[in-house]
């Protein structure tokens, strides 16, 4: 089965090696016995997509790339129903009614959801965090580098979240084939399991059934210091 | 009064800072909290330098220092590198008399690009020199354009800009003022014709967003670019590197002056161009410029050599969370000859603040390394490995090993290459012998 992958504005929305995204769900259908057709760019092919990736930009960039998105707004909003499409960092903001910058002015966003997002340039939001994958519960890693605070979304990605020096409590959204995070940067990779749901929520839609499972060892063990070191931590910045 | 206070003050800060082998910066922060506009009450000598930058400060700075000596000057410079506001108050405190008056004919200044602000809101620099603005300490300093626009607000007071012309961002400083000086590396050996790297932070113009072409690449996203919309790059390149040889390790600039290189790699190409320049800029004779740098062995500890065992080795210095750091080193590492084992060493991602972020990993460039053995070391060897996995470096060229102590005994034959970062450097200069 052919599984056709876009990474979209891979120049202009990729600051934290979001890229890695689009090639961890590549690397592991191909794995599994599916075949993948991987297309980067910065103009929306007309072709349909299985899965779309969006990744983090300056916030210039991001108000820049609210154009070319609601140039595909129809488009994205059809990825959501028969696809799916992953949006790491500041990208997922754009979804929301309104984007509010402190320097460049107010934004429609694309109406996707009711949520409006207000940054705030004085300040950035920088940190790690700890937080549980809402489809799994699984104990995920993070980092968030942005101007603006989540806000609630009723379906957020990740739940519990504990942080250093932010109130956060939970972050992003999943609804139907949406997926977004404030989280930046290969999101996939730092978490195994959130590939491996993102990756069976795919084969679900398209009726696929796996050859073989990938089981990434390496990462697991990766993500397993990860989450000690920031427990450690965080438990330390508590007391 | 103040100033004379300040100076006592700092200076038996700075005594006892020595005898407990603290950091540099203590006494200038104490003086600040007591006397929060010391600064603007010092005298100043006709040069102050200022250099800052994502890459390079430190190299930059050292040399200009060394250049400025040639040329007759007494200079003082922050040579451990305390670049933030206080580390400067106690570097100047320390070198002023007792009314304040600086004791040297040139100040030299790293400053972090952050802090830029602070610190020149007291005092205006004669000379700024910007060296590059690349993603740098993410965790901490969000993206360039984030710097760009802080460090902006710090060098507007400056009489002199001295821009590298080849970074888009940088060159984006001098939009609207006639008092600037731009550097730059003309097409040469080691110019592309695309961007390597894994990303390309020069595809959109920083000016008026419209999309930038490129003549060249030099490194990464630097380069000879121009704006076809707004025409951001049509400024003239005072200073140009027009030939460089990496293999015979020396460069010539406007097309007359020819520095050798102790250090063959583009990166410290443009640092020796940023001091040339700044050097010439501030009134030093061209010739005797072009021979204090050419040749300089950097002395601020980024290139150590060692033996350890029957093996001989180079650590290289390379910011975590930098990309274009790692890039740099991964470049000289590849093209140098005969076989070698690479050792990547990433246990304390910074030494100034926590983090478990290893995203940046992704925007290093590994798959163009070439070496026969690899060592992946430290608390976070497997994102190392993960990475590596990701390009198309064989399997069986890697070793990880999370403990260091034994990858140093894994590297005690042959050459070894180590790559790491400040805060990792001494676990393994630790366990063998530095050449001195």
């Amino acid at each position: 089965m052919i599984f056709r992958i876009l990474h979209y504005l891979p120049e202009t929305m990729s600051l934290y090696g979001d890229y890695a995204n689009a090639s961890a769900l590549a690397r592991l259908i191909d794995f599994e016995g599916g075949h993948v057709e991987l297309i980067r760019s910065e103009t929306f092919p007309d072709n349909r997509f299985d899965a779309v990736f969006i990744g983090s930009g300056t916030e210039r960039n991001s108000f820049y790339m609210l154009d070319a998105l609601a140039e595909n707004r129809d488009a994205l909003m059809e990825q959501t129903a028969s696809g799916i499409l992953f949006a790491t960092g500041n990208s997922w903001e754009m979804f929301g009614k309104t984007v509010s910058d402190s320097v460049l002015g107010t934004r429609q966003g694309l109406g996707f959801f009711d949520f409006e997002v207000t940054r705030d340039r004085s300040v950035r939001v920088v940190t790690d965090v700890l937080a549980d994958y809402s489809p799994t519960g699984e104990r995920s890693a993070g980092f968030i580098n942005g101007c603006s605070l989540t806000c609630e979304t009723g379906s957020p990605m990740f739940r519990n979240c504990v942080c250093s020096g932010f109130k956060i409590k939970n972050d992003g959204i999943i609804s139907r084939g949406f997926y977004g995070t404030s989280f930046s940067g290969p999101v996939l990779i730092r978490n195994p399991h959130v590939l491996r749901n993102v990756a069976d929520a795919l084969y679900n839609i398209k009726g696929f059934t796996p050859e073989r499972r990938f089981s990434d060892e390496t990462q697991s063990a990766a993500l397993s210091v990860t989450l000690s070191e920031l427990e450690k931590r965080l438990k330390k910045t508590k007391k | 009064m103040k100033i004379f206070l300040s100076v006592i003050i700092c200076r038996f800060l700075s005594f006892l800072g020595r005898l407990l082998k603290r950091g540099s910066s203590m006494p200038g922060l104490i003086v600040l909290r007591l006397f929060p506009d010391v600064l603007s009450r010092l005298v100043f000598p006709e040069l102050v330098i200022a250099v800052s930058g994502s890459n390079g400060k430190t190299s930059t700075v050292e040399m200009l220092a060394d250049a400025l000596t040639a040329n007759g000057k007494k200079v003082i410079y922050n040579r451990e590198g305390s670049n933030q506001t206080e580390g400067i108050c106690t570097l100047l405190l320390n070198n002023c008399t007792l009314k304040g008056k600086i004791k040297a004919d040139a100040v030299v200044l790293e400053s972090d690009e952050r802090y830029a602000r602070l610190t020149f809101r007291h005092f205006s620099p004669s000379h700024f020199v910007v060296t590059n603005l690349f993603r740098d300490q993410m965790t901490r300093n969000g993206h360039p354009e984030w710097i760009f626009d802080l460090l902006g607000r710090g060098i507007s007071s400056a009489k002199k800009l001295i821009l590298n012309g080849d970074d888009p961002l940088v060159s984006a400083y001098g939009k609207g003022r006639n008092d600037v000086k731009y550097f730059g590396v003309g097409r040469t050996s080691v110019s592309s014709d695309t961007c390597k790297g894994m990303y390309n932070d020069g595809f959109w113009c920083p000016v008026c967003h419209g999309r930038l072409s490129y003549d060249y690449y030099t490194m990464s996203h630097v380069g000879r670019f121009m704006c076809p919309s707004c025409g951001h790059g049509s400024f003239d390149i005072s200073y140009q590197v027009t030939c460089i040889d990496l293999d015979k390790k020396y460069i010539i600039v406007n097309g007359n002056k020819t520095i050798s290189l102790a250090l063959a790699s583009c990166y410290n190409v443009y640092n020796i161009l940023a001091a040339y320049a700044a050097c010439v800029e501030a009134g030093g004779d061209p010739d005797v410029t072009a021979k204090a740098l050419s040749g300089h062995i950097l002395r601020n500890g980024r290139v150590v050599t060692f033996k350890n065992g029957n093996g001989r080795g180079m650590l290289l210095v390379s910011k975590h969370e930098n990309s274009m750091s790692y890039n740099q080193s991964i470049e000289y590492v590849s093209r140098q000859k005969g076989e070698k084992t690479v050792l990547f060493i990433v246990d304390a991602i910074s030494r100034k603040y926590f983090t478990g972020e290893t995203s940046w990993l992704y925007d290093i460039d590994f798959g163009a390394l070439k070496a026969e053995r690899i060592i992946l070391s430290g608390k976070y060897c497997n994102d190392l490995r993960e990475r590596f996995s990701f390009t198309d470096i064989p399997d069986e060229t890697i070793t990880v090993e999370p403990d260091i102590e034994k990858a140093v005994r894994l590297t005690s034959d042959g050459f070894t290459y180590v790559i790491t970062c400040f805060s990792d450097m001494a676990k393994y200069l630790s366990k063998v012998e530095v050449d001195k």
